[in-house]
């Protein structure tokens, strides 16, 4: 009797202790959603207020009017679904090659592929920038989505969840008559959807979070993607704290619906535990 | 045993007959050509370029001019340099360090519960799924020094006006407490599967034959020379020890890969690191 006593005791500590550190990491995001609907001299005052006296929506129409957020996010989900509609065909196609096909250099392009995932992104951004230049791609659109369009890890990933189907699969539709490129999109994509929902995730992340290249490559403001319009209004309306919460408020929610929706799945796919797996 | 031979032959044969060698020769090229052409435009000549470039001295509208090793000579003789790489290592040690220690706490604190802690899990990691840009701007108005959220702890102790962001002190602190809070979940998350996977039976019989807690945990944390319980039961820390101690080595790459998110933020603030 005294040992369960001790063990529920304990238990409810270690409870108290997640609790603590869930109010204390989760805090900010809060903070960041109760400021946005605060008027400016609430989020001014002393001592600081938690929550808004009168809750209002003021800010986000105010967002939306002034500084026509809706443009910049249009532009994000653009940039976004394109990426990942070319990022899940091509990962696919190519990892497939990588699993399935005997070719005369296969291991060397693998090899060569894993190495790009060392390197660190902002080392080739320069050069970069100016063969997109050279292709006269600077402040468009081909510009921003294309050096992102095939990720290593993603054919990294797609690879080593396509040698887990078994080749009987595979070889009975080509007895069947059935075309090589048919085979890809009837059997091979359909069989490795867990895959695919992990690669999408990580991509949506990567693309919705971009911030170096789209900062580098687009001048115009029309073009330009949430996560710099976010930096142009902070300099811009440093001073707006609620409106910079809505607008911050705007940037996360995509993400957080999903993740909210997904997050099992969002979870294994960003920590690449799904992949490792196999 | 005659089945499956006979399964393989028939399957060679047929191989044989459609030709499935060339077949796989020719699509399988062609279904990589994509990613040939890609990491050749887009990853190798950029790498290959900026090895080029470095040799030479380039303002982008005179022609390059090559310059052997001058480039990296007033690199390495400048202070500036030296004082961004010591920068550099400050941020890298004072992320990285704290991460592993708090990670591997709560993944740990996570383990214990097993009912439910999906729900917090998910609570934890909102950090991580959050664009870095949003991350900044709420920590920057919380650092601010009069109406930020921090002077809701600060002040009752006795501390007014810190200047979180503006002061040559505490800037780096601050933005190492900022990527503390935004990666730690990450990893955590990648210790608990390392833990979760570590089978029970080990614990309990590193427990009966004698090992405390503590020493239960050093060994499951990889280290074997320092895992304390005996020598005798070497095999059976040896045999605990390839469950995590991959997960620590893959922490570890992403840890040091990551880093090079501190690149905004500094960017972001106008202050002067220095």
């Amino acid at each position: 009797m005294k040992a369960v006593k001790k063990a529920f005791t304990q238990h409810i500590l270690w409870h108290l202790a997640l609790l603590l550190g869930a109010i204390v990491i989760i805090f900010p995001i809060i903070y960041m959603f109760s400021a946005s609907f605060m008027p400016l001299e609430e989020v001014f005052s002393t001592p600081v207020r938690l929550w808004p006296s009168r809750p209002r929506l003021l800010n986000y129409s105010e967002i939306f009017t002034k500084f026509s957020l809706h443009r910049y996010f249009l532009n994000s989900v653009l940039l976004t679904v394109f990426t990942l509609v070319c990022n899940i065909f091509f990962c696919s196609l190519v990892g497939y090659s990588l699993a399935k096909f005997k070719f005369p250099g296969r291991d060397i392009l693998f090899t060569l592929i894993l190495a790009t995932m060392m390197i660190p992104s902002n080392v080739i951004v320069i050069p970069l920038y100016l063969l997109i230049r050279s292709l006269g791609w600077v402040n468009s659109f081909w510009g921003l989505s294309f050096p992102h369009v095939i990720a290593p890890f993603g054919v990294f990933l797609m690879r080593q969840f396509i040698r887990s189907i078994p080749d009987d699969y595979i070889d009975a539709a080509r007895i069947d008559g059935c075309s090589e490129f048919k085979i890809f999109y009837r059997i091979i994509m359909p069989l490795s959807l867990p895959a695919i929902a992990t690669l999408s995730v990580v991509t949506f992340v990567n693309i919705w979070n971009l911030f170096l290249w789209p900062l580098i490559v687009i001048s115009s403001d029309a073009k330009k993607t949430l996560p710099i319009a976010l930096n142009q209004f902070l300099s811009n309306y440093a001073n707006d704290w609620n409106l910079l919460m809505a607008a911050s408020v705007v940037a996360t929610s995509p993400i957080l619906l999903f993740f909210f929706v997904f997050n099992r799945g969002f979870i294994e796919g960003m920590t690449g535990l799904s992949g490792l797996k196999e | 045993m005659g089945a499956l031979r006979m399964l393989k032959q028939t399957r060679r044969k047929t191989a044989k007959r459609i030709g499935v060698e060339k077949v796989e020769k020719i699509y399988g090229f062609i279904f990589a050509l994509p990613a040939i052409v890609f990491f050749a435009v887009f990853y190798f000549l950029p790498i290959i370029k900026t090895l080029q470039i470095s040799f030479y001295r380039w303002d982008f509208l005179s022609p390059p001019a090559f310059e052997g090793l001058r480039n990296y000579v007033v690199l390495l003789k400048s202070s500036e340099f030296h004082n961004s790489l010591w920068k550099s290592f400050y941020y890298a040690f004072g992320t990285t360090i704290p991460i592993w220690f708090i990670a591997l706490g709560l993944a740990v604190l996570f383990n214990r519960i097993t009912s439910t802690s999906w729900l917090y899990l998910v609570v934890y990691y909102i950090p991580v799924v959050i664009p870095l840009i949003v991350a900044c701007i709420v920590w920057q108005i919380m650092y601010h020094p009069s109406y930020g959220m921090l002077t809701l702890i600060t002040r009752p102790l006795g501390f007014v006006d810190i200047p979180w962001l503006t002061s040559s002190r505490l800037a780096m602190p601050s933005i190492i407490l900022l990527s503390i809070w935004k990666g730690t979940p990450f990893y955590m998350v990648i210790y608990l599967a390392g833990l979760v996977s570590i089978p029970k039976e080990y614990t309990e019989a590193a427990q009966i034959d004698g090992a405390n807690k503590y020493q239960v945990f050093l060994a499951h944390y990889g280290s074997s020379s320092k895992a304390g319980y005996s020598l005798r039961d070497c095999h059976l820390n040896h045999r605990c020890t390839p469950s995590i101690r991959p997960v620590l080595r893959y922490d570890q790459r992403w840890t040091r890969i990551s880093h090079k998110s501190c690149y905004s933020l500094r960017q972001r603030n106008s202050f002067s690191v220095s």
